[in-house]
């Protein structure tokens, strides 16, 4: 029976190769074309705003801000799972925001080590009460405590839910309009949370804001805050950091502006309450909960047909630390892509639905096809276009020139990305990091890229056998005096 | 030999066909060419790209370095100036023509950290300067005015009427909401006049956060709030004007305003101004309006419920505790909050302490408002 069905299947392929190479062929170069013409699209259209972006910021001044427009209070919102390495310091950098009034709630997740106890140790925790004023299904709670040291400062021991349940939690015991979710193991800008509530001042609609993410290896810190950014040593967080910059300066700035970001980042964004308690806030199933939890709320506005904007903001800062080793990278890749596939298909009924605007009918299409199916083209074509060449079957100055047009496109694209920093934020102030950027956006090209293709096929595989990875679990440096 | 394993492994499957050498693939010249053009096209781009970053890189390092060279040279005068060490005349004489702008950008970065007398000195340092601020108010882009305006102000320099007023006209809302905040705080003798204008302009920023537009117009101060009390009123303003107007009034403590929400709150206002004027009550108000208060205990809007029982809190009497105890029945766990909290302002932590006896998440509710 089985080798009757494969003999039908090589007859059926043997007669329609041509059909299926060429058609292969074809989808290979759209596929291509397309994804780089987005990148194209958006890092033309960041070009033009981030820099009127930037300019506008001069009319800001924070200090005016924070004293003279009433900013509504916050409430940080700060996952833990076996983070004793850094709490602590992570924990430190909270505390003194330049903001006037929040609170932050570190949410220890059921960790297994000692991250409570340093917890308590370091901020004279002892147990409270404080009610929940919402009622999202999460893990059980274990303890409630407040600092000794700081007031606005409690901790919720629970039992391990996941990180999507502990910001659920969060939100439950949240008091304020808004909170800001953000991973406990990164560094926010003394400036961050007035600069990511400034949406919220200057439009009422907005229901949820992200910021830009930097990464802070080889940066050094001093008392919880970056005093002098550098570029990583460690070579794979050196070519993450061009990644970011890519991603955060040209890629969503440029969503932002067509008024269709799908993304916020889950280590740096602020929500309306009202609405994630609307929208049930973080789902449990997904390890993509920061962009489920966007798109739930486009899903939510759009349908009860409320004025919304989700916006991204490039001037907030949150500095993470980012995997330095081939595993926890390819880990790391692995999730991000099972949770684009979960929320891709979870409410895939937005795909090319007029009803949701440019995000039904743009970013939502771009995520599904390019960043999504992506990989599947990719991996194989790079397999296809390597026996091609070994079988000589592809002319020579062709081969060159697709291998020359794929890369020098990437690497059109971060050297832009690398302009666009310099034109506005300029935090590389050293000369040679600039030039090592330039290395980067060229090595970048040759094996790290490939290889993040090859992690996201592995993530979408297992999205499709519905895998589900948990806590992300990294290994962590600490904040040490240089990260 | 990886030719060969190649061979060998595509052999017998369906991919076979590739080794028919009649596949092989014809050189094009057209295609050639386009794909050329396009390497050099985005080549030439990287290139031009990262030599503009590297220009950039060096005239932002000249620039900075001609700046903290000159605010070098500007510092200690200003010091000794401000500690009356020195004459004014001696700092300004140092100042440039072409330097202006950014010696008052740097008064402005020093104003930020200082009040009283040393801001007052600053202000006669910049006030022969003022002319450059003006000038970009009527030539300058949005950025330019804005920067203007907010400079004026901070250096508490004279902001003429004539220059502001037309200023709340600009194309920019952004332009025209800090004209009016600067013009706010002045004291023109048609300074009603000029209220009336801007109040007539709040519709123009609908967007923004009225927490953010109150707060400028309760700039105004309280000898304006009878002014703000009739407009309250005035149910020809469009909604979002009064809410923004009420919440001023909550900002300025002002304790005739209760009696004018009452009112308001008599012909039951569409949520949000009913939700600000029992904000006023609860600022201001007295048990006397526990009456209209009352009446929104049954609204179908949790914030208004809510609303109205953080007000009662504050202006209720023994008689309301068994009405805020029984919020604690509302399905919403935020308005279990508000009763816990207007039961604390009421005294009534018996009531409180039963409450967190007894199980549950309103429980801990009550307990969180005992203990803190």
């Amino acid at each position: 029976m089985i080798a009757n069905l494969i003999d039908i299947a090589r007859t059926f392929l043997s007669a329609y190769y041509e059909i299926f190479y060429d058609l292969f062929k074809f989808v290979i170069i759209a596929y291509f074309l397309l994804l780089n013409f987005s990148y194209l699209l958006t890092t033309i259209i960041s070009f033009k705003f981030l820099r009127e972006y930037v300019y506008r910021l001069k009319s800001i001044v924070i200090e005016d801000l924070i004293f003279s427009s009433q900013p509504p209070p916050v409430t940080l919102l700060a996952p833990a799972y076996n983070e004793a390495a850094t709490i602590v310091e992570s924990v430190k950098s909270l505390m003194y925001l330049n903001y006037p009034d929040y609170e932050v709630i570190v949410i220890n997740d059921g960790s297994k080590d000692a991250t409570l106890d340093k917890l308590k140790n370091a901020y004279q925790l002892k147990k409270a009460a404080r009610g929940p004023l919402s009622e999202i299904e999460t893990a059980e709670i274990k303890q409630i405590y407040q600092s000794q040291r700081y007031p606005n400062l409690w901790v919720i021991d629970k039992e391990n839910g996941g990180k999507a349940d502990a910001l659920n939690t969060g939100i439950n015991y949240c008091q304020t309009p808004l909170f800001c979710a953000m991973d406990s193991d990164s560094i926010l800008e003394k400036d961050a949370l007035i600069r990511l509530v400034r949406p919220f001042l200057e439009n009422e609609n907005t229901v949820a804001a992200g910021g830009i993410i930097r990464v802070v290896n080889g940066c050094k810190i001093k008392s919880g805050q970056v005093t002098d950014v550098k570029l990583p040593k460690n070579i794979l967080a050196g070519f993450q950091t061009t990644e970011y910059l890519r991603a955060f300066l040209s890629g969503r700035m440029g969503w932002d502006v067509l008024n269709a970001t799908l993304i916020i980042s889950g280590a740096f964004g602020i929500f309306q309450r009202k609405t994630a308690v609307k929208v049930n806030g973080y789902d449990t199933s997904t390890v993509g909960e920061d962009m489920d939890l966007v798109v739930k709320m486009h899903h939510y506005c759009q349908k009860i047909d409320q004025p919304y904007k989700v916006t991204y903001v490039p001037d907030p800062v949150a500095w993470t630390e980012v995997p330095e080793d081939l595993t926890t990278l390819g880990k790391q890749r692995q999730r991000w892509q099972i949770g684009l596939y979960q929320t891709m298909t979870k409410h895939k009924e937005m795909l090319l639905n007029p009803k949701y605007g440019l995000v039904g009918m743009v970013a939502f299409p771009y995520f599904y096809f390019l960043e999504m199916l992506g990989p599947l083209i990719e991996l194989p074509g790079y397999i296809l276009l390597g026996i091609a060449i070994i079988l000589g079957k592809v002319a020579g100055i062709y081969t060159v020139l697709l291998l020359m047009v794929a890369f020098v496109f990437g690497i059109t694209l971060s050297i832009v990305s690398i302009g666009l920093e310099e034109m506005t934020f300029r935090r590389f102030s050293n000369l040679g990091d600039l030039a090592k950027l330039y290395l980067l956006a060229i090595l970048e090209n040759f094996g790290f890229r490939q290889m993040t293709a090859y992690w996201r096929i592995k993530g979408i595989l297992a999205a499709i056998r519905g895998t589900n990875s948990g806590w992300g679990e990294m290994k962590r440096k600490g904040f040490g005096n240089d990260s | 030999m990886i030719t060969e394993i190649t061979y060998n492994f595509l052999q017998n499957t369906p991919f076979e066909e590739l080794l028919n050498p009649a596949q092989q693939f014809t050189v094009d010249i057209t295609v050639i060419i386009i794909l050329i053009v396009f390497i050099s096209f985005l080549f030439i781009i990287s290139v031009i790209f990262a030599l503009i970053t590297l220009v950039l890189r060096l005239k932002n390092y000249l620039k900075g370095r001609k700046w903290s060279n000159l605010e070098e040279r500007w510092h200690n005068d200003l010091l000794a100036v401000l500690s009356e060490a020195e004459e004014p005349r001696i700092l300004l004489d140092k100042v440039k023509n072409e330097h202006k702008l950014y010696f008052l950008d740097y008064l402005f970065r020093f104003a930020l950290r200082i009040k009283g007398q040393e801001l007052a000195t600053l202000t006669e340092i910049a006030r022969p300067f003022e002319d450059t601020l003006l000038k970009r108010l009527s030539e300058g882009d949005t950025t330019q005015k804005v920067r203007a305006i907010i400079t004026l102000d901070k250096l508490q320099l004279p902001v003429d009427k004539a220059d502001f007023i037309q200023l709340l006209d600009d194309p920019s809302p952004l332009v025209s909401l800090y004209a009016a905040r600067a013009m706010i705080k002045q004291e023109y003798s048609d300074q009603k006049e000029v209220l009336e204008k801007i109040v007539a302009t709040l519709p123009r920023y609908q967007d923004w956060s009225y927490r953010l537009l109150s707060n400028i117009l309760a700039q105004a101060g309280s000898q304006r709030a009878g002014f703000l009390r009739k407009k309250l009123l005035d149910k020809s303003l469009d909604k979002k004007t009064r809410v923004i107007i009420g919440e001023s009034l909550i900002l300025l403590n002002n304790i005739k305003a209760a009696d004018t929400a009452a009112r308001v709150l008599q012909n039951y206002p569409e949520d949000d101004l009913a939700k600000t004027c029992l904000g006023i009550i609860a600022n201001t108000g007295s048990p006397q309006h526990r009456t209209i208060v009352r009446s929104y205990l049954e609204s179908s809007n949790p914030e208004i419920r809510g609303k109205a029982i953080q007000t009662l809190g504050t202006i209720g009497t023994q008689e309301d505790i068994p009405d805020i105890e029984q919020a604690f029945n509302d399905q919403s766990n935020w308005i279990a909050y508000q009763a816990a909290r207007a039961l604390r302002q009421i005294k009534a932590e018996d009531v409180l302490q039963k409450i967190s006896d007894q199980e549950g998440a309103k429980s801990q509710i009550a307990l969180q408002v005992l203990q803190n």
